[in-house]
C-alpha cells in the first residue's frame, strides 16, 4: 500500500449566505484555494472527488455535473460521494483510496455547501427520516440530538452547564480562526440563557448554517518526494457504520446507546490500528472532531479513547482539551459547532489537522502538534469517518 | 494495477421490473445483496465493505443511504455512497481492492421511481436553475437533443416521445436493483470470475452546447484510461455490452468501442430490450459484460469483453471497463 499525503490545503472564511457566487463558483473558490497553496494547477490533478450532500441544501440534485468546467475538470476521473454529515471526511478517505490504489498520483477533494440558501435547513432535513416511523415527530437533527444528550446526561449524571462549557470553550477557540463562521466569544451564562430550541439544546449549543468552500490535495509519497514538497501525512483512517433505526438505540434488547458514540470508537480504532497507536492519551495531540451540537463532544471525546464513557463533562471543567492545556487540544479551530458547512465540514476537520501537524495554524496552534486526528459524523450517528495525521512517516511515538 | 493484486467479479444479482407495486425500495435492495453476496459463498458478516449508488431524490429522502444502507448489509461496515452514478460506484469498488482495503467489496446500485409522485420532477430538479430547468429538462429530453444531432428530419405521424426518440424507444422509468461482488485475488488465482483489466471514467462539461462531443461525454478518457491500465497486451474486446438513454445514442457508443479497442468481429450487445432503471444500468451493463468472459457463458465464453455507460444529462459522462477470464491474464 502507498503513503499518502496532504500537499494542499484551501479553505473560504465561512459566512451564513453568500450571494456573489454560484454554487460552481463556491467550488472553484476553495479549489483554486488549495492549489494555490500546493503551487498546482488543474493541469497537474489526476482526478477529483466532489463531497455534497444532502444535494438539496444547495437546491440541485446531482450538482457534482454542474461544477465540471467552474474547476476545470472537464475529461477527468471525477465521483462524487454523500455520506450525510460524515461526506467532507469521507470524500478523502475516497481521494486516500484513488491515489493508495496505485491508480493516480494527485487527487483533488473539491467541495462546497451554502447551507442558508435552503431557506429552512431543519425541514430539509427532515426529510432524512424514514416516511411512515420517524418524520412524522416532527424528527430533525436538533431534535435527534436532543434525545441523544438527554440520555447522556442521564445515563452519566451532567446537566446542561457542562454542555455550555463547551460552547465556552469552542467559542474561544475559534475567535482565533480567522476562517470560523462565529468568532464571538461567550459565557456559560450567554449559552444557558440563550433561547430553547428542543431541550435540553439551546440556540448557543448548537452549529450555525454556514457557506463556503474548503478543497485538499492528496498525493503519493512517490509525488511528494520527487516534487521536494512538505505533506501531512494520512497515517490512519476508518469508517464504521450504525443502524439507521433508533428503536434499536433503546430499551433492553438495544444494539447501541444513543448516549455513547460506539460505532465510532470503531472506526477511531481502525484508524489507530493502521496508524500504530495504541495509546490516544499519550501519541495524540489535536483533536479535530465532528461535533455540531455541543452535546456531541463529550460521547466523540470518549469514543477516540481520551478517557472513559461519562468522564469528558468533569475533565472539561478541569480544564482539560482547550487550547495551552496539557493533553491533547480538541477543536483548536473551534469545530464544527461553530462552522457547519454540511457537504465539506468533514473536509474542514481534516484540513484544520493537517495544518496543525504543519505548523501552520497561527493563534490556534497547537505547541508541538505532530500527530492529529479528525472525524465526521453522518445521518443520526450512523457513518462514521476518522483519520490519524502526522508530519512524519516514522512510527508515532510519545510526548 | 498493481501487479500481483487482481480484482475480480465473482458473483452478481439484478432485478427490474416496469413497476414494483408489492415490495419497497429496502426490500428489493435486501432481496439483491442477500442474492449476490450468497452467490459468492459469503454471509453478510463476511462482507468487507459496501459501496453503494442512488439518488436522493429520486428515493424521496435527503440522505436516502441512511435508510437503505441497512437492506444493503452495511451495518458495522465502511460504507460509502458514491452519488454520481453506479459505475463510479463500481470503480471506487475496485480502488478500495487495489488499495488493500478488505478482500472482497459489495456493490449495490438502485432506483425505484414507482415509489414517486413525478420521477420526472427528480430529474428536473437535477438541472442548474438558470438555463436548463427553465427549459423542462429532463434525461429523455436530453436524449433527444443528443439524438437529434445525427437525426433525419421528423416524419409525419410518428409517436415521438420527444423528437427524433419514439414512444417505444425506451429511456423510460423502471424499478430495479443490482448487486455485486468483487473480490481481490492474487493473480496466479484461476478460479472463474470476471477479471477487472482496465476502467477509466471522465466528463464533460455540463451545458450541451458547450460540449465537443455530444455521442459521449469523457469518453477519450475514459477509454484512455482503461487501455493504458490494461496494458498492451490486453487484445480485441470480442464483446460490448453498453446502457445509454436512447437506442441511436447507445448504437453510436458502442461503434465507437469496436472502432477503436474492438474487431470486424466483436459483438454489440444492446441494453434497449432491457430494463434500464436509473442509478442501475450501469451495474446491469458491467454484469452482462462479466457474464460473457465467465466459464459457464451461454452459448461460449469469450476471453475479453468491455461495458460502457453513460450518466447524466446527454451522456455527460462515460465510464468504460474493460474485463476477461483468468486464463487472459
Amino acid at each position: 500500500m502507498r503513503n499518502v499525503g496532504i500537499i494542499g490545503l484551501g479553505q473560504s472564511h465561512f459566512v451564513k449566505s453568500r450571494t456573489d457566487v454560484t454554487y460552481p463558483e463556491l467550488v472553484r473558490e476553495g479549489a483554486q484555494l488549495a492549489l494555490d497553496d500546493a503551487e498546482l494547477t488543474m493541469a497537474d490533478i489526476d482526478a477529483v472527488v466532489v463531497p455534497l450532500a444532502p444535494d438539496a441544501l444547495i437546491g440541485i440534485g446531482n450538482g457534482e455535473r454542474w461544477l465540471i468546467e467552474a474547476i476545470g475538470a472537464t475529461d477527468k476521473p471525477l465521483m462524487r460521494v454523500n455520506n450525510g454529515g460524515a461526506t467532507g471526511a469521507t470524500a478523502v478517505e475516497a481521494a486516500w483510496m484513488h491515489v493508495a490504489s496505485g491508480m493516480f498520483d494527485v487527487v483533488l477533494v473539491a467541495g462546497a455547501d451554502r447551507v442558508s440558501e435552503s431557506m429552512s435547513a431543519q425541514s430539509v432535513l427532515n426529510k432524512m427520516w424514514d416516511v411512515a416511523y420517524e418524520r412524522p415527530y416532527p424528527q430533525n437533527t436538533i431534535t435527534m440530538l436532543a434525545m441523544s444528550a438527554m440520555r447522556y446526561n442521564h445515563l452519566y449524571g451532567w446537566d446542561e452547564s457542562d454542555m455550555a462549557r463547551v460552547t465556552v470553550k469552542n467559542r474561544r477557540h475559534a475567535s482565533l480562526n480567522p476562517h470560523a463562521h462565529l468568532r464571538a466569544e461567550v459565557s456559560v451564562e450567554d449559552v444557558l440563557e440563550s433561547r430553547l430550541l428542543s431541550w435540553p439544546l439551546k440556540l448557543g449549543d448548537v452549529c450555525p448554517s454556514s457557506t463556503g468552500g474548503a478543497s485538499l490535495i492528496v498525493a503519493s509519497q512517490e509525488y511528494i518526494e520527487r516534487t521536494g514538497r512538505t505533506a501531512a501525512w494520512i497515517r490512519g483512517l476508518g469508517q464504521n457504520t450504525e443502524t439507521f433505526w433508533m428503536g434499536d438505540r433503546v430499551g433492553d434488547s438495544h444494539v447501541g446507546d444513543h448516549a455513547d458514540a460506539d460505532a465510532l470508537a470503531v472506526a477511531f480504532r481502525h484508524a489507530y490500528d493502521q496508524a500504530g497507536i495504541v495509546d490516544p492519551k499519550t501519541q495524540i495531540q489535536v483533536a479535530e472532531i465532528y461535533a455540531p451540537f455541543s452535546s456531541v463532544e463529550f460521547h466523540v471525546i470518549e469514543a477516540a479513547g481520551f478517557c472513559g464513557q461519562g468522564e469528558a463533562p468533569a475533565l472539561l471543567a478541569e480544564g482539560a482539551f482547550h487550547l495551552g492545556s496539557d493533553g491533547v487540544v480538541v477543536n483548536p479551530s473551534g469545530g464544527t459547532q461553530c462552522t457547519n458547512p454540511i457537504a465539506i465540514t468533514g473536509t474542514v476537520r481534516v484540513i484544520e489537522a493537517a495544518t496543525q501537524v504543519l505548523r501552520r495554524a497561527g493563534d490556534r496552534q497547537v505547541a508541538n502538534a505532530d500527530v492529529a486526528i479528525a472525524s465526521a459524523i453522518g445521518g443520526d450517528h450512523q457513518f462514521y469517518s476518522t483519520f490519524v495525521i502526522a508530519n512524519h512517516l516514522d512510527p508515532i511515538g510519545t510526548r | 494495477m498493481s501487479e500481483e493484486l487482481i480484482v475480480v467479479l465473482t458473483s452478481g444479482h439484478h432485478a427490474a421490473a416496469e413497476r414494483v407495486d408489492d415490495r419497497s425500495l429496502e426490500e428489493l435492495i435486501f432481496a439483491s445483496t442477500s442474492a449476490a453476496i450468497s452467490m459468492a459463498g459469503l454471509t453478510p458478516d463476511q462482507v468487507d465493505a459496501v459501496v453503494i449508488s442512488g439518488n436522493d431524490q429520486t428515493d424521496g429522502r435527503i440522505i436516502s443511504c441512511m435508510v437503505t444502507v441497512g437492506a444493503a448489509a452495511g451495518v458495522g461496515k465502511n460504507v460509502t455512497t458514491i452519488a454520481s452514478g453506479p459505475e463510479h460506484a463500481f470503480t471506487y469498488a475496485v480502488m478500495r481492492l487495489l488499495a488493500g482495503q478488505g478482500r472482497n467489496v459489495l456493490v449495490v446500485g438502485w432506483s425505484k421511481p414507482s415509489e414517486s409522485v413525478e420521477p420526472e420532477h427528480a430529474e428536473l430538479v437535477s438541472a442548474d436553475p438558470f438555463y436548463v430547468r427553465p427549459i423542462g429538462m429532463t434525461r429523455q429530453i436530453a436524449a433527444a437533443l443528443q439524438a437529434s444531432v445525427h437525426a433525419a428530419p421528423a416524419e409525419a405521424g410518428t409517436d415521438y416521445l420527444a423528437w427524433p426518440l419514439v414512444a417505444e424507444a425506451g429511456g423510460g422509468h423502471s424499478d430495479g436493483v443490482c448487486a455485486l461482488i468483487l473480490e481481490a485475488r492474487d493473480s496466479a488465482d484461476r478460479r472463474p470470475g470476471a477479471v477487472v483489466r482496465g476502467m477509466g471514467w471522465a466528463m464533460d462539461r455540463y451545458e450541451l452546447g458547450d460540449r465537443d462531443d455530444l455521442i459521449a461525454g469523457g469518453f477519450d478518457s475514459a477509454l484512455q484510461q482503461a487501455t493504458k491500465q490494461a496494458g498492451p497486451s490486453f487484445g480485441p474486446v470480442e464483446s460490448v455490452d453498453a446502457f445509454a438513454v436512447g437506442p441511436s445514442n447507445e448504437r453510436r457508443i458502442v461503434e465507437r468501442v469496436v472502432a477503436r479497442i474492438g474487431s470486424p468481429d466483436t459483438a454489440m450487445h444492446s441494453s434497449q430490450d432491457e430494463l434500464n432503471p436509473d442509478f442501475a444500468a450501469g451495474l446491469f451493463a458491467i454484469w452482462r459484460a462479466a457474464r460473457r468472459v465467465m466459464p459457464d457463458a451461454q452459448p461460449q465464453p469469450v476471453a475479453r469483453a468491455a461495458a460502457v455507460a453513460t450518466l447524466g444529462f446527454a451522456a455527460q459522462g462515460t465510464t468504460v471497463v474493460l474485463l476477461s477470464n483468468a486464463t487472459e491474464v
